[in-house]
């Protein structure tokens, strides 16, 4: 026969009991016995019954979740797998979930219905509906009676004192309550259009907020086309119709305050649009009127004579002054050769040489330039510078230049 | 003009906002400044309007009887009343 370690049975006693599918899950009740929560946060405990005692750890992650306050002496439907603690060699019951005994079945069963519910998708993000921005009727399916209609009244009306509320009046716990308030929520889809639906009702045990749990309310949800707050029970009570909803309340009064814009805050961003927008305005305009104010002092807006005819003026009077010099230039040449004309011809003036001791002899008006032109005893002038002769011709001939 | 789909509260501030900030940020044409300016006065008048509507809605209470829905007047009672 092999000789064994102690921890090497422990680990195979181990094996042998988490591969025995009864004991991967399964429910105990029994008596709570021993009690205590450690530091750590992990609580321990021991279940009995008439003869038996079975030990039971829950750890922190499992135990923080207890919704009631376990005593020793209750009795108690606990919820979990067996195994091994190898160190002590014992086996115990690692617990999942706790329950008082008569909340077990229940708090089973709606662990059933979530695993379900969600392996549908039900719970999807994806199915989410968002709220209005502004809605003007808003559709309550809760108790006539009980603060959770008037404090939706009072904190919708607070903020938007125009909203208007439809109730469906149901009866929010008990036999048929589910029925009721499922019926509601496809009554206000199919005949009362409202803009968003708040489902719920106030605080009470795990029972009496059970209808929230039923599956014809969390289907009747899912289906509906308005988009559903819920508003059940207190901060720390869940159910699975919160679980469904487009948005889960707190409480009715948060239900109200998600449901309903603050039109007090809304009135002001409007206001502080308009005096934007009017800034805005005004800005732009003053831009232009600038840019206006700046292209009307460019000179030829200031002064539109001077700036248009300036320039040209000054080129007439370039071209006019270029055109006197050549003028003046031209006309210069010209006097100064008409002066040397004029200097020449008075040179070839008869005057001038006469006023060098020559005579011009004429007949009558006619000059006479030959000698053959004179017959004796023709009247000649004979005209000096300084005055004429009479003279009459006595003789021709031809160059007789007698004397010299 | 043909006669326009009324704005919801939504549309008329979300087109009140767009409108705000393309002023704000461009230098918009003059007949483009006029016609937005006008636009968006007129959708800041709606949507003030819109929340301060003076007349109450009755709250109703809804009872189905054969099928359909019969509404009355809803009384909330005040605590303690």
């Amino acid at each position: 026969m092999a000789i064994h370690g102690v921890s090497e049975v422990n680990r195979f006693i181990k094996g042998l009991l988490q591969g025995e599918p009864a004991l991967r899950r399964l429910m105990v009740r029994g008596e709570l016995s021993n009690f205590k929560v450690y530091a750590s946060g992990h609580a321990y405990f021991t279940l009995k019954d008439a003869t038996s005692a079975l030990k039971c750890v829950m750890f922190r992650s499992r135990a923080q979740y207890l919704r009631f306050r376990p005593e020793n002496g209750q009795s108690v439907i606990a919820s979990g797998g067996i195994s091994v603690y190898e160190r002590d060699g014992v086996y115990q019951l690692y617990v999942d979930s706790l329950a008082p005994e008569g909340q077990g079945a229940l708090a089973q069963a709606l662990a059933q219905l979530k695993e379900r519910l969600a392996a549908e998708g039900l719970f999807g993000e994806a199915h989410k509906q968002p709220l209005p921005f502004f809605p003007r009727r808003i559709g309550v399916v809760t108790s006539i009676s009980g603060a959770v209609l008037r404090d939706i009244y009072h904190v919708s009306k607070r903020r938007d004192p125009s909203v208007q509320l439809v109730l469906k009046p149901v009866q929010v716990q008990g036999e048929g309550a589910a029925a009721q308030i499922a019926d509601a929520i496809r009554f206000f889809n199919e005949k009362v259009p409202v803009d968003v639906l708040i489902v719920g009702r106030g605080g009470g045990s795990m029972e009496d907020l059970w209808a929230f749990n039923e599956e014809v309310v969390v289907r009747a949800i899912y289906a509906s086309r308005i988009p559903v707050i819920s508003a059940v029970g207190h901060e720390t009570d869940f159910t699975l119709a919160d679980d469904v909803a487009d948005v889960r309340a707190a409480t009715p009064s948060q239900a109200a305050e998600l449901a309903v814009p603050d039109t007090q805050g809304l009135r002001q961003h409007v206001q502080s649009l308009a005096i934007r927008l009017q800034q805005a305005a005004l800005h732009t305009i003053s831009r232009k009127r600038d840019a206006l104010a700046y292209a009307m002092e460019r000179p030829v807006f200031e002064h539109p004579a001077e700036a248009l005819l300036a320039p040209r003026q000054q080129a007439l009077d370039q071209t006019i002054e270029r055109f006197q010099r050549a003028a003046k230039t031209c006309l210069g040449a010209r006097q100064q050769a008409m002066d040397d004309a004029m200097k020449r011809l008075e040179l070839l003036s008869p005057i001038h040489v006469m006023r060098r001791g020559y005579a011009v002899i004429e007949r009558g008006e006619t000059p006479v330039t030959r000698a053959a032109q004179v017959q004796p005893g023709d009247a000649l002038t004979l005209r000096f510078a300084d005055g004429c002769v009479m003279a009459e011709a006595r003789e021709t001939g031809k160059n007789s230049r007698g004397g010299k | 003009m043909p006669r326009k789909k009324e704005l919801s509260f939504e549309e008329a501030l979300g087109r009140l906002n767009e409108i705000v900030d393309q002023m704000e940020q461009g230098d918009l044409p003059l007949k483009d400044l006029i016609a937005n300016y006008s636009e968006g006065m007129k959708l800041a008048g709606t949507c003030s309007q819109a929340l301060s509507r003076a007349e109450q809605a009755m709250d109703l209470l809804v009872q189905e009887k054969d099928g359909e829905a019969v509404t009355q007047k809803l009384i909330i009672e005040e605590e303690g009343k």
